[in-house]
This record gives C-alpha cells, structure tokens and sequence, in this order.
C-alpha cells in the first residue's frame, strides 16, 4: 500500500497537504458542494443555477451520479485558480496540476475502478513540471503489490517492469516507479540550475544529481532483487533528463567526492564533445 | 445563505417527535464503544487521532454540535438554517437513521483523517475518507453482520482508506492474543474469520488477524515517526496503554521485519519469569517524553523508514 511519509511519501504527502490547503485556501470548492441535494433539486425543477465551482481534485473524484447531475454546470479551478467552463465532462484545455494530486486522483480512480475518471484524467490533465531535486524522490517502486501494480499501469498503457528480465534476479517480480507515472501523465523535469536535469545511475542503481549534489539511494526501493538501473535510466529520460547510465567503469572511484569528481569530469567532456546521451523513446501519452 | 427551503411542516414535526437512534446522546458513535479499554487507553487513542490529523492541518471527529445538542442541530438543518457545514465521521453517518441521514446531508461532510473534502451526495461519496483503523474494523464487523459477503462491501474496501499510524500505536493497540481481543469487543475468532475473508492475507493468528487486514486493505501505511533525525526512536508505549500486556518480543520484532523497519536491541526477558511479563520488565521510564503516551525506555531502537 502507498506509504505517505517523508522522502517520496514527503512528496505526495505534500500533495496530499496541498489537497487539503487548496480546498481551504485560494481555491476553493464551491460551498453548494456540501447542500448537493439542493443544487440537484433546483437542476431538476428547471431553475437556473450557477454553475459549481470545483477543484481538480474534487473533480477527478466525482461519482458517477453526481457528475450526471452537475453535467455542464461545472466551472474547474486551474492551478492559479482562473475557473473554465468544462464542456462534455471535460476540461476545454489541458489543466496542469501538481504530480502528487494528480498521482492521487488517479490512485483513487483505479481504487474505485471509476473509468470515466480515469479516461478524463488522461484526456484533460498533465502533471506539473518538477526540479531536479523533486524529481529525485520519485525514483522510488510504487509500494503496491502486483495486481494493483497491473491495474495502475493497463488504463495508461503502461508495462511494469520485470525483475525477471535482470539477470540478477530469478523471481518475477513487477513494479512501475512513481517516475514512470509522471513522465507518463506529460510531467518533465527542469533543472535547478543551468540549462537541462541530468542525473548519473552507477553500476548499483544510485541515482545521483551532481547539479545540486544529491543521491537517491538504490536501497529505497528494498528487497534486493531488484535492478532498478534501466528502470531509472529510462524514467528519467522519459522525463527530459539527461541521463548517464555508468554500467561498467575501469578503475571506479572510490569515495563519494571521488565519484563526484568523476562524473563531473567526464560531464564536462560531454559538453565540450557536443554529444548526447543515447535517444531513448519517448513514452508518452500527453505529448 | 439560506437553503433553499425548509422541510415541509409536518415532516420537520414528525422527526423531532421521533426518538434519535436509541436517544439523542447516541447519534455520535464514540470509538471503541462498548470495549473494555481503560480510560488512559481511550485518552492515548484520542492522542493518537489528533495528532495525525494534525499533521495535515484539521482536527478529526464528530462535529460538536452534534455531541452538544444533536436535536438542536438537526431542528436547524430541516428549517434550512445558514450555518457552517456539519463534520461527521463515517461511522456516526452510518449508524444514522435514514430520517437524520437526510437531515445531515443538507450541509455536511464526512471527517477524514487527512482532511481532504468528502462530499456525499445521495449516499454516494465524492472523496475517499481516511478513518481511523479501529473505526474501519468496526464499520466492516458491523456490515459482515447485515451481510457476510465480503463481495457485498468491495465498494466500502475501495473506497474508505486506514490512516496512517506509527507502527508503535498499532501493536499497542491491534497486536492481541487469545482473551485479549475481548477488551476490545470482538472474538478473536470474528477478527480472525475477516482477516481470512480479505484476499492477500496469509496465515492467520490471532496476533498478526490486525495486522494481516491492515496491510491488505488500502492502509496509509505503518511508519516510524522521526522525532531525533534518523537516530531511532527509542520510546515506546507505557505499559498502561498497551491493550495485551501479555506481548512478547518475538511477536513485535516479527511485526517490524514484516513491516520493513529496521530496529536494534530487543526486550529483555524477565529476572524472575514468573514475576513479570517482558513489557513491565524492561520499562525504564522516559523524562519528558515528547508523547506522553510513548514513555518508557524497553531497550529497542526503531528507525523511520526514510532513514534507511
């Protein structure tokens, strides 16, 4: 199950918070929301209403009979709080929102098995763009088991990774990073500083930012079976990093300021040859 | 703003004649009703409730105004009174007659641990509610008992969600053996006969029958609060909040590896065995303990799991 607390649960923990402030602060729901029956009961004997003003995150999370009732009768906040007229259910543009809420929204669409949520989630929204240090925190597994892992990926068309296909593993296991979800629902990377993200996964898996000299450890996402190195790889990409995936060096660097040095180094050579990184697809659906 | 209308004369008459479910001091479903717990327990799970929810901003429960004057209220919410939105736990919501479910759904929501808006229209829910574990054993025990299907209540598993707790409430209060279970209201075999209901669970005890639903269910999950930096947290629940003071090491250190937190030390085995169980033998108290509930010293480090 999904733990929120601190690391990548501080991220959506976050997004959570964010959910509760926003439906406290400046966006706000509509105050008819908690009165439904009134605004049904005026709808249905003909009267003119104002439409409902809503939150994304109430929005996403309607049920399937309140939403019939409302139909078009529904302004959405965007994220600075400007409401749109939602046409057909759906928002007339897509509507940017903070990966943490919009992962959330989408883990209860799934929970509740609600299509229709899901379908204009993936239709109207995309996630908000993060740091290079945000970003770090969702090279971490979903903390759910397989099946749910099956249901989160299929409505995306996503595939979950296979341990099995490491050759460090036996068993099969299946997993998708919370990273693989926000480049999949649009989200990109931007960096802290300078021109573009760009990370560095060593032969264990760790992912490092030399921009802002951080790590995200291999040992977050548990167990041992897992190779996480072209998982990581390749999410990061997806997300518009640049990313440099460092399986095998002669003569590695020992200490971790040592390892810094070198990436740094061997960065700078990059640049100054005008190369890239291997093009890897992109994945998705938001594009 | 006043609601559009007020109930028609008769009916507003006709629901305050009519005695509130058993009277009007019991629309509010109290946690732990009808248990053996002591007061000090009752205290530390109200700790305990106010705290997590605290951490996102609100303060969980049932409106006062319901505690207050229940009749009061409702008298208000049929003649279409402005006022602010009612709070009201699911389970009270639930226990509700149709007559007050109707009234309360003129202007309410439903609590969530989380604070985030739940919504309910036509008994629909628009938000999923994070409840306290003890309130969603006890919502879950009482739908088994209308209808043991499990398949019958797959919406009330998707849609409702366990809060979080620090892994230490939860053996303080769900890791049970044997008689134990019974201060808390249930047969053992009743805790049992769930966990076994719910797919995904493995061996069922009677220790781990919590346990086993709580990570099979869409739980927020069980963590380590981080109070001293990623040095580990060492205070541990007094032995007057413990529910089973009956609890050895074994079980508990078995719960931790389960759950992923890392630990050093152990409980002692008492000097005397026949004196004391290992819970009152290793307590060594705590001064000024950040929790007033968590105040003993028992010899184990437990480390949040962001610290790994």
């Amino acid at each position: 199950m999904i733990h929120l607390k601190k690391t990548l649960a501080t991220c959506l923990g976050l997004g959570l918070m964010a959910v509760s402030f926003a439906s406290h602060a400046d966006c706000q729901d509509d105050e008819r929301l908690y009165r439904l029956a009134d605004f049904a009961a005026q709808k249905e004997a003909g009267e003119e209403v104002e439409p409902l003003v809503m939150t994304p995150q109430t929005f996403l999370r309607l049920s399937e009979n309140a939403r019939q009732v409302i139909g078009n009768d529904l302004l959405l906040l965007d994220q600075e709080c400007a409401p749109m007229q939602v046409l057909n259910g759906q928002p007339p543009a897509r509507v940017e929102m903070p990966f943490p809420q919009l992962w959330s929204a989408y883990y209860d669409a799934v929970l509740r098995g609600d299509e229709v949520s899901m379908r204009i989630l993936a239709e109207g929204f995309v996630a908000a763009p993060m740091d290079t240090q945000s970003f770090l925190s969702l090279l971490d597994k979903v903390s759910v088991d397989e099946d749910m892992t099956r249901r989160l990926a299929a409505p995306l068309g996503m595939r979950p990774w296979n341990t099995a296909s490491s050759d460090r593993c036996d068993e099969e296991y299946l997993f998708l990073q919370y990273a693989d979800f926000f480049a999949r629902m649009g989200g990109r990377v931007v960096p802290n500083e300078g021109a573009q993200s760009w990370y560095v996964i060593d032969p264990w898996g760790n992912a490092y930012a030399p921009e802002i000299e951080t790590v995200s450890p291999l040992n977050r996402y548990g167990n041992g079976c897992d190779d996480v190195f072209k998982p990581r790889q390749i999410a990061a990409a997806n997300a518009g990093a640049l990313v440099f995936g460092m399986r095998r060096t002669p003569g590695f660097a020992v200490t971790r300021q040592d390892r810094q040095n070198e990436w740094n180094d061997r960065f700078e050579e990059w640049l100054e040859a005008g190369g890239r990184t291997e093009d890897v697809p992109q994945q998705s659906l938001f594009d | 703003m006043r609601l559009r209308s007020a109930l028609p004369l008769a009916m507003l008459c006709g629901l305050l004649a009519t005695p509130l479910t058993g009277s009007a001091e019991s629309i509010v479903q109290e946690p732990f009703e009808g248990s053996a717990l002591t007061d000090t327990q009752r205290e530390a799970w109200g700790y305990y409730i106010a705290e997590e929810s605290g951490y996102f901003g609100c303060s969980y429960g049932d409106d006062e105004r319901l505690h207050e004057d229940p009749r009061a209220l409702l008298s208000a919410l049929a003649a279409g009174e402005e006022m602010e939105p009612v709070q009201v736990t699911l389970r009270t919501y639930l226990a509700a007659g149709e007559s007050v479910r109707e009234l309360l759904q003129r202007n309410m929501y439903i609590a969530s641990m989380e604070c985030n808006p739940v919504y309910v229209f036509e008994d629909d829910f628009i938000g999923h509610p994070v409840i306290p574990f003890e309130e969603f054993i006890n919502i879950l025990a009482t739908k088994l008992r209308a209808n043991s299907d499990l398949r019958a209540h797959v919406q009330y598993l998707r849609t409702v969600k366990p809060a979080a707790m620090d892994v230490r409430w939860f053996w303080a209060f769900f890791v049970l053996d044997g008689g134990a279970h019974q201060l808390m209201s249930y047969d053992a075999r009743v805790i049992r006969g769930i966990a076994e209901m719910i797919p995904g669970t493995g061996d069922i005890n009677d220790s781990n029958a919590y346990w086993e639903i709580y990570d099979n269910v869409f739980s927020q999950g069980l963590y380590v609060s981080d109070t001293a930096d990623c040095s580990g947290e060492q205070a541990e629940p007094g032995s007057g909040v413990v529910v089973d003071d009956d609890i050895d090491w074994s079980t508990l250190s078995g719960l931790y590896e389960r759950e992923g937190i890392r630990y050093r030390g152990g409980w002692r085995d008492p000097r005397d065995s026949e004196q004391e169980d290992q819970i009152f033998a290793n307590a060594q108290p705590i001064e000024n303990p950040g929790n007033p509930f968590f105040s003993v010293n028992r010899n184990v480090t437990i480390y949040p799991k962001e610290c790994d």
